[in-house]
């Protein structure tokens, strides 16, 4: 065998160097643009101007429900947008044909045939929207307690709980991160099924745009992922500027998650992807273009985990000092609802163990966060770090 | 980079330990009279006595000082309720005016009780919030026990009463009924602390004199950090200064009608710097002769304590006008005191081995 090793060798490199060069024989090399913009015959290719308004309706209703002037039937036309209704203070909201919720639990991989848990899962949200307006609203001007919905004090904050402690609107803005941006963004346009639809990549590879658009349908479909994180940026071309600011939802926590020093890198390295798989689209690499997208997948997924755990682990400390920070802990434990619901949005997930979480941090046999055993929260966090290869420690402060 | 510094302060702090480590070891064996103290690594240094200090020279004085005022103010408003005039309204708000600094020397230390109560929250949360003060006065049935009556409530929503709408106060009797609410409610809450202090949590807090997360000193200098970073330095210099946000904020000031954020601001101060001076923290740091480039930790502590305070000479008495004037004099007093909170939440802690408790809240 050792007498082999050479021979193997050198046949490699002899491999390797015949694959190089026809590499450079049929393929140009990969330039990639500084900022995400892209042109063809001098004007821009891309577009997500369907993200944009979707995550500005997302705002919008996450701010309606905590209105109290607000109704079931206002919030649910916000989160439907049923044509004819006009839900929302922005006029051009109103008009367009999009929806939060046509696109919540909607993406190719995780729901095409599966319409049973998309269902359920856009029913699951009507419901909050419902019991906020009837079980919390009503309930305002209540001192919030183990069994009362109403308000309860975080610091100077005030927050408004149902009788179990768990603030809806909370649960349903982190819970859409999952549902809506990355479940369209991971499980949708960046899916080879969907970048690679039809005849996506003889057209692209052709130039063939998509009809009176400047842009093919690949280079569509990836920047309207690229919109589900960066939609909101002032300037999306630079999106980094405003990292963090530029939405309430993935953007945000993209941004806190970078924030972490233990995760400093993380939106640098999801900015390079999109553009270099972006240009990979341009020079027709669909190799390189999964590359990038994988590398956006598993830096999103990562957001998702360290959120769920840093918020467990912040509920806990808050539950276990002395004196208790009752208020601050049942907000964080209603972000961490959210975004361990998000979980059930990663490919590979079992919806499951999800639910078994959510189970066990709702305690809805006992009083909610009211009696809930710390311990719990311990035991959800590490399970959490353990299925995503982070660490408690790391993710928790 | 900044980190990286912190990082590298950090790591040099340790290194003091493993040095002054045999020190104190020695000095354990050779002075037997300090063993009832369960900690073998600060042995010279009475713990014990140093929360005494705390309890009954610091902490239960500025409770009983803070009623005296409230009581005194209660008399002033009770006054000016029977006889609404100029005089009386004078006298009430000069007695606001003494409450609301006796607060500032008791609001680092509002610990147990007091912050179980959210008694800081519940006292001075600016900027009030006007128009549900006015619903408040009108209705006459506020409920202040909830969350949302917080931003309605304590010295901020009484002062704009007394200074913003004192002509309401002198014709309007829902107006003098809501400002005895609120006074009422005052002495209440002082009341309630103060009473848990001279029941048990006296002896339970001097007691408690380990060095555990949940010991007594850890927590008190805890929250005594807390209070310097969070409300002296960025509540009432860094947001108006605008150091937070976008633009400077001059209508979230401390005393924005009453005018005299200033005063509030060195009367906090001086509290903050008396108990690092006086009450045992840097006879401590001296004990275990805690050095920072050479020199001792707690003279650079007093001497930035000094340059704060010569930084806010010049300051006009109304924080909100100077912030219109002259914001680059405010932001220059809190890049100072910036400064001494690296001192004390890094240098400090690290060398009294204590952990700091609290995260910059997520904001959201």
């Amino acid at each position: 065998m050792t007498r082999l090793l050479p021979l193997i060798a050198m046949l490699a490199t002899i491999t390797l160097l015949t694959g190089c060069q026809d590499d450079d024989d049929t393929r140009p090399a990969l330039e990639v643009p500084s900022d995400y913009s892209f042109t063809r015959d001098a004007q821009s290719t891309v577009s997500f101007s369907g993200q944009t308004t979707r995550i500005a309706m997302a705002e919008e209703l996450a701010v309606a429900m905590i209105n109290f002037d607000q109704t079931a039937e206002g919030l649910a036309e916000m989160f439907r947008n049923t044509e004819g209704t006009m839900p929302f203070a922005d006029a051009d909201l109103n008009a367009s044909t999009k929806s939060i919720r046509s696109k919540v639990a909607a993406s190719h991989d995780l729901f095409f045939s599966n319409t049973t848990a998309s269902t359920a899962i856009r029913t699951t949200m009507d419901e909050w929207l419902t019991a906020q307006v009837n079980e919390v609203f009503p309930n305002r001007n209540e001192v919030a307690a183990a069994g009362q919905a109403g308000q309860i004090a975080d610091g100077s904050s005030v927050r408004y709980v149902n009788a179990n402690g768990l603030e809806y609107n909370q649960a349903i803005a982190k819970s859409l991160i999952g549902a809506l941006m990355y479940d369209q963004a991971v499980n949708n346009y960046l899916s080879t099924a969907v970048l690679d639809e039809g005849t996506n990549r003889e057209d692209n590879d052709m130039g063939t745009v998509v009809d009176r658009s400047p842009y093919t349908s690949m280079e569509h479909k990836w920047d309207e992922a690229f919109g589900y994180l960066f939609g909101g940026s002032q300037n999306p071309a630079k999106p980094l500027t405003d990292l963090g600011t530029a939405d309430n939802f993935l953007n945000k926590y993209l941004g806190r998650v970078e924030d972490d020093a233990d995760f400093t890198g993380i939106a640098t390295d999801v900015e390079l992807a999109f553009r270099t798989g972006r240009a990979a689209i341009v020079a027709g690499d669909y190799a390189e273009r999964d590359r990038q997208a994988t590398i956006i997948k598993e830096n999103l997924t990562k957001v998702l985990a360290v959120r769920a755990v840093y918020y467990l682990k912040q509920g806990e400390t808050a539950l276990t000092t002395t004196p208790a920070n009752t208020g601050g802990a049942f907000h964080d434990l209603s972000e961490g609802y959210g975004f361990i619901y998000s979980l059930r949005f990663v490919a590979g997930q079992d919806a499951t163990v999800v639910e078994g979480w959510i189970t066990d941090l709702t305690n809805a046999s006992g009083n909610g966060f009211w009696d809930l055993d710390t311990t719990v929260l311990a035991t959800i966090a590490n399970e959490i770090s353990t299925a995503y290869g982070i660490s408690v420690a790391e993710a928790g402060n | 980079m900044f980190f990286f510094i912190l990082q590298l302060i950090k790591a040099m702090s340790r290194y003091l330990i493993l040095l002054l480590l045999p020190l104190l070891t020695y000095s354990a064996c050779s002075n037997p009279a300090g063993s009832d103290d369960d900690d073998p690594m600060m042995p010279s240094f009475d713990r014990r006595e140093m929360l005494k200090t705390w309890a009954d020279e610091v902490i239960i004085p500025a409770h009983n000082d803070f009623e005296a005022n409230l009581e005194a103010m209660a008399a002033a408003n009770e006054a000016f309720s029977l006889n609404p005039g100029a005089e009386t309204l004078t006298e009430f708000q000069n007695r606001f005016k003494a409450a609301y600094l006796s607060f500032q020397r008791l609001d680092p230390f509002l610990i147990g009780k007091g912050e179980e109560i959210r008694m800081r929250e519940l006292l001075n949360t600016y900027p009030a919030n006007v128009d549900l003060i006015q619903e408040n006065a009108d209705s006459g049935a506020a409920n202040l026990d909830l969350p949302s009556n917080t931003v309605a409530q304590g010295f901020p929503a009484l002062e704009f009463l007394l200074h913003a709408e004192n002509n309401q106060l002198l014709t309007n009797a829902n107006h003098r009924a809501y400002a005895t609410a609120l006074i009422d409610r005052m002495l209440l809450l002082n009341e309630t602390v103060l009473t848990d202090w001279n029941g048990t949590y006296r002896d339970l807090f001097i007691q408690n004199d380990g060095n555990s997360a949940t010991a007594s000193i850890d927590r008190t200098i805890n929250d005594y950090i807390f209070h310097y970073e969070k409300f002296l330095r960025a509540g009432k210099v860094g947001i108006p200064a605008g150091v937070f946000s976008d633009d400077p904020l001059a209508d979230r000031v401390e005393a924005l009608y009453a005018g005299y954020s200033k005063e509030l601001f060195l009367e906090a101060l001086s509290a903050s710097r008396d108990f690092f001076t006086n009450r045992g923290l840097k006879e401590y740091l001296d004990v275990l002769n805690v050095r920072r480039d050479g020199e001792l930790l707690s003279s650079q502590i007093e001497a930035q304590f000094a340059v704060i305070l010569e930084a806010s000479a010049a300051l006009t008495d109304s924080f909100a006008e100077q912030v219109e004037v002259d914001n680059v004099q405010l932001l220059g007093l809190y890049d100072e005191m910036q400064r001494l909170v690296v001192l004390m939440k890094v240098d400090m802690v690290q060398a009294l081995s204590i952990n700091i408790d609290y995260v910059d809240a997520d904001g959201d």
